[in-house]
């Protein structure tokens, strides 16, 4: 017998505790009243004898109680010296599972891996079903049983020699429940093969990192006569390492947005010195001096890299003495300020307090994204966003009809039958009509698509308040029925307030009113600033999607299905899917380029093993003999696998809790009988 | 004989029932089935017949006009009349409060007095009675009259408040009080020492009263299969001393057989009768061994001393 735990043996420490009590006789508080005590003699107190021990069946009882719980948490358990049963009376079907998640990148890690695998091979018979899978965040069959079966026997490790050297470890995540699932498919299909139920297992090499995700192997049926293996696969942990994980850009106070990284290392491992340093992607030069940081014993150090407003935007932090290893790069994307050609076309002065000039001039003030410049015909490519207040001259028609066609948004206030009409020419349009009524009452909104975007941000029930703004002359507008204009607010009586139309790439913006203080409040509402900026953030290109994540989190960039992707540094080359990591471009039609940076799961890179006892937690039938690697990093310290394995199968602690339970009912039922002995001579009742 | 199938025959059964005068009532009917005739004879009873003397009689009865004619010794026999005087001690010292049953001592030993005063009464006897623990304390002195048998349970029900037993003493007072030939009957555990006692015991058969000793224990008390090792607590002195009773055994036993001895010794020296009885006999049993022995001296045939091997 042998000990998963023995430094709980230390727990037979306390047998001394009942040895002592059964030694110890505690000086009697009883007293009993008796009538003639002059014919009795004291006695001498039994303290003087403690040598002896009172009630030995007793004490034996619970020191042995004290025993099996010391034995329990010991985890004993009994190594098996005899080989298996002999399996090769029936085909074995033996399922090769590896790993080839990002975590196996290291080379002598998967040079390892695809070794134990060819020795698997070699160790099976020629009558057994073998099968490999390769499995990362998806699951692929490379070998199946069928194929295994038709090649001859002295072929069999060249096939699965080739398949191996065409492998490769991928940068993705492990997903070892989804393989084990397919395997145990392909073990019920080998089983209909061959018409029986043969036993199987399933072995998986694999580093078998924290990170693996195995939640799904709870619900798994497993066929009969099926074990799970492990061949763990792991290098000698290096108490240095360390690896980066990704937070996210910090808060930008001005100086540009730091950069926020996690330092995971070894807990328990002494502080050091950790120098990180930031690196132009683009070719890979120093971008600032290195940050010094400590790395605390606890194993976890938040950082946060300054980034200035000038870094380029393509960016990769590293560990200044080791920037190659796995995890301890970071590729990122800083977030470049983007700028937006604003101009205002009205024949007021801007400082009129009575034009929108005054009012649109102070609300663009101190944008940062987009931020406002002024207008430059010489691009007209540039995000711009262009304001009509007054009429303009057909030449000017044209010039802003021009921009509006390169994507340009246009905002006209039509609050004259000329801007009007303007406003249809712009829009391509020429039957609109538009007079001037006179109202003795001002008008409201009456009706508004808060699903429309120049709306979307006042659609909670918070902001969808628009009753304090009235407009006093708004123009009457009347459109074709065949309009290509989009009505996005009515005025209370119905007619057209505020209209949308797609000119080419971009978008003209219809007002029915002015925008001038004595025309209507909504320069001065809250809602005029938010509802301009939506509007230039649509003219800049949209929100700021994502740009670095991790692979296999690819779908959170939001990327185009028709989008070119290249690497940053080799741009011609267009690249089908992101499986590595890297900072890529991203050109999309109708879009600017955009950069996005793709890093290893930080999953993958943490060095932690997964519990072992996770895998009896979820059911799973655990094989008792294994390939044992060279050390495995699990709770009970420095012991083989197939120790751990054999004390799960056994439970032989379970067995010792009996006996303790036992012991212990036994003992109460010796004390009882111990008391009633001595209850047996009678004592005073009422004397 | 035998009453073990009486309902009365179990003590604790007895015991158990609070009115003492239907405890004596009960025990007094297994006496009836037992006895037939008075054991007790008085001192002034009326001549029933003439009897050969035998070695061991009283020779106060001895008729000397019977030998002056026929030159025989003859012992006169009397039938009991109503005019015997009887008085009952009963002890009810601490030590008498010990029991190693449900009761103690002294519930037996009242009960007993009990049915000896209904027992006397039923035989138009004047009985009495007196309760003593360090003195006399209380007197009921011998009467014949409606309702004193009622007086007599009273004052054996009383709860005494004594401490230690003075049997001396209360024997000394009793002799003091009884200026009458009185036949007294002691219901005691004597476990006092003897020396403290058997001088005025010797005093009391001087002054020609008819002495008779009943002698209640707790069996444990003869043989101490009883308790634990701890503080063992005089009921009457309050000494305490730590005593375990696997121990102390042996050496009670041969101490309490000693005492036993000494006080048969003292009886017998003042010829008086008595009695061992333990609170696990029936009482029915007890009273009629009891008196059975007092009637099998009277015929000179001293009985068997079954009762200090008990």
């Amino acid at each position: 017998m042998s000990l998963l735990s023995p430094f709980f043996l230390v727990g037979l420490a306390l047998l001394a505790g009942p040895i002592i009590a059964h030694l110890i006789r505690r000086a009697t508080k009883d007293r009993i009243e008796f009538s003639a005590i002059r014919f009795l003699k004291p006695s001498k107190p039994r303290l003087d004898r403690r040598s002896r021990v009172q009630h030995p069946l007793l004490l034996l009882l619970r020191c042995l109680i004290v025993a099996a719980l010391a034995l329990a948490f010991a985890r004993p358990y009994w190594t098996q010296t005899t080989p298996p049963a002999a399996t090769d009376i029936q085909p074995r079907i033996v399922i090769a599972l590896l790993d080839r998640s990002a975590s196996m990148q290291p080379a002598e890690r998967w040079a390892d891996a695809t070794t134990r695998v060819e020795a698997i091979v070699d160790a099976l018979e020629p009558s057994d079903l073998f099968s490999l899978i390769a499995f990362d965040a998806r699951t692929e069959i490379l070998l199946t049983g069928e194929h295994w079966q038709r090649a001859l026997p002295a072929e069999r490790p060249g096939i699965v020699s080739a398949l191996l050297s065409d492998q490769s470890p991928t940068w993705s995540t492990t997903h070892l429940d989804n393989a084990i699932a397919i395997a145990l498919e392909s073990v019920r299909e080998l089983n209909e093969s061959i018409g029986g139920s043969a036993s199987s297992e399933l072995i998986i090499v694999s580093d078998l990192t924290a990170s693996t995700r195995v939640a799904g192997l709870a619900g798994l049926d497993w066929p009969a006569n099926t074990e799970v293996k492990f061949d763990t696969v792991t290098t000698a942990a290096d108490p240095d390492q360390i690896t980066l994980q990704w937070l996210g850009w910090g808060t930008d106070l001005g100086a540009g947005a730091p950069a926020r990284v996690r330092l995971i290392g070894t807990a328990g491992a002494s502080p050091r010195s950790v120098s990180l340093q930031l690196v132009d992607a683009s070719n890979d030069t120093a971008w600032a001096p290195p940050v010094e940081t400590i790395m605390p014993s606890s194993g976890i150090q938040l950082v946060s890299i300054p980034v200035s407003g000038d870094a380029p935007a393509a960016l990769r932090i590293t560990l200044a003495d080791s920037p190659d290893s796995l995890g301890q790069s970071l590729n990122l994307v800083r977030h470049l300020d983007r700028e937006i050609q604003f101009k205002i076309w009205s024949d007021a002065p801007s400082s009129d307090l009575s034009s929108p000039g005054f009012y649109l001039e102070n609300a663009v003030t101190g944008w940062r994204d987009p931020a406002t410049i002024a207008d430059d015909p010489s691009q007209p490519e540039a995000p711009a966003l262009h304001v009509i207040t007054s009429p303009v001259s057909p030449a000017e028609i044209s010039t802003i009809n021009s921009r509006l066609e390169a994507g340009a948004f246009v905002i006209l206030l039509a609050n004259s039958p000329e801007l009007a009409v303007q406003a249809a020419t712009l829009a391509g349009e020429s039957n609109w009509r538009a007079t001037t009524a006179s109202r003795s009452n001002p008008l409201l909104f009456g009706e508004i698509d808060f699903g429309h975007p120049l709306f979307a941000s006042f659609a909670d029930p918070r902001f969808s308040d628009f009753t304090r703004i009235r407009f006093a002359s708004p123009t009457s507008l009347t459109l074709p029925n065949d309009t290509r204009t989009q009505v996005i607010a009515r005025f209370d009586n119905g007619e057209p307030a505020v209209l949308e139309t797609v000119v080419e790439r971009g978008r003209l913006i219809v007002w029915a009113t002015g925008w001038g203080p004595r025309e209507t409040p909504w320069v001065l509402s809250t809602k005029f600033v938010p509802w301009l900026q939506a509007v230039a953030v649509r003219a800049a290109g949209g929100t700021i999607p994502i740009a670095v994540t991790e692979l296999g989190d690819v779908s959170r960039l939001n990327l185009p299905a028709e989008s070119t992707v290249t690497a940053l540094r080799d741009p011609d080359t267009a690249i089908d899917q992101l499986t590595q990591p890297g900072i890529y471009q991203v050109v999309a039609p109708e879009t600017r380029a955009r950069l996005i940076a793709l890093n290893v799961p930080a999953s993958e890179t943490n060095p932690e093993p997964l519990a072992w006892d996770t895998f009896e937690a979820l059911g799973v039938p655990l094989g008792n003999t294994l390939a044992v690697a060279e050390s495995v990093d699990v709770p009970t310290g420095d012991l083989p696998e197939s120790a751990i394995v054999s004390e799960s199968r056994q439970r032989a602690w379970r067995w010792f809790v009996l006996l303790a339970i036992a012991l212990l009912l036994l003992e109460g039922l010796v004390a009882l009988l111990i008391n009633r002995r001595a209850a047996a001579v009678p004592v005073p009742a009422t004397p | 004989m035998s009453t073990a199938a009486a309902p009365s025959a179990d003590p604790l059964a007895l015991l158990a029932v609070k009115d003492l005068s239907l405890r004596a009532k009960v025990v007094m009917e297994g006496v009836h089935s037992g006895l037939h005739r008075s054991p007790f004879s008085g001192f002034s009873s009326e001549f029933t017949e003439y009897r050969q003397y035998s070695p061991g009689d009283d020779l106060r009865y001895l008729d000397w006009r019977a030998y002056a004619r026929s030159d025989r010794y003859y012992i006169k026999k009397y039938e009991d009349e109503t005019n015997l005087r009887a008085i009952i001690l009963l002890d009810v010292s601490r030590s008498m409060r010990f029991g190693s049953g449900p009761y103690p001592k002294i519930e037996y030993a009242r009960t007993l007095a009990a049915t000896l005063a209904r027992f006397l009464h039923e035989q138009r006897d004047v009985v009495g009675t007196a309760l003593f623990d360090e003195k006399v304390q209380d007197v009921v002195p011998p009467r014949w009259r409606p309702g004193h048998l009622n007086h007599i349970y009273a004052t054996l029900s009383r709860e005494p408040a004594g401490r230690e037993t003075a049997i001396g003493s209360a024997l000394s007072e009793v002799a003091r009080l009884c200026r009458k030939r009185t036949l007294v009957l002691i219901v005691s555990d004597f476990l006092a020492p003897v020396d403290t006692w058997s001088t005025a015991l010797g005093e009391l058969t001087a002054a020609r009263h008819d002495v008779r000793a009943l002698q209640v224990l707790d069996p444990v008390e003869l043989n101490l299969e009883f308790g634990r090792a701890a503080m063992w607590e005089d009921l009457e002195s309050g000494e305490a001393r730590y005593v375990d009773p696997t121990q102390a055994r042996a050496d009670y036993t041969t101490q309490i057989n000693a005492h036993l001895a000494e006080v048969n010794g003292a009886f017998d020296n003042y010829g008086v009768l008595h009695h061992l009885t333990t609170t696990a006999q029936p009482l029915t049993d007890a009273l009629v061994t009891f008196l059975q022995t007092r009637r099998s001296a009277a015929r000179g045939t001293r009985p068997a001393r079954k009762d200090s091997a008990a």
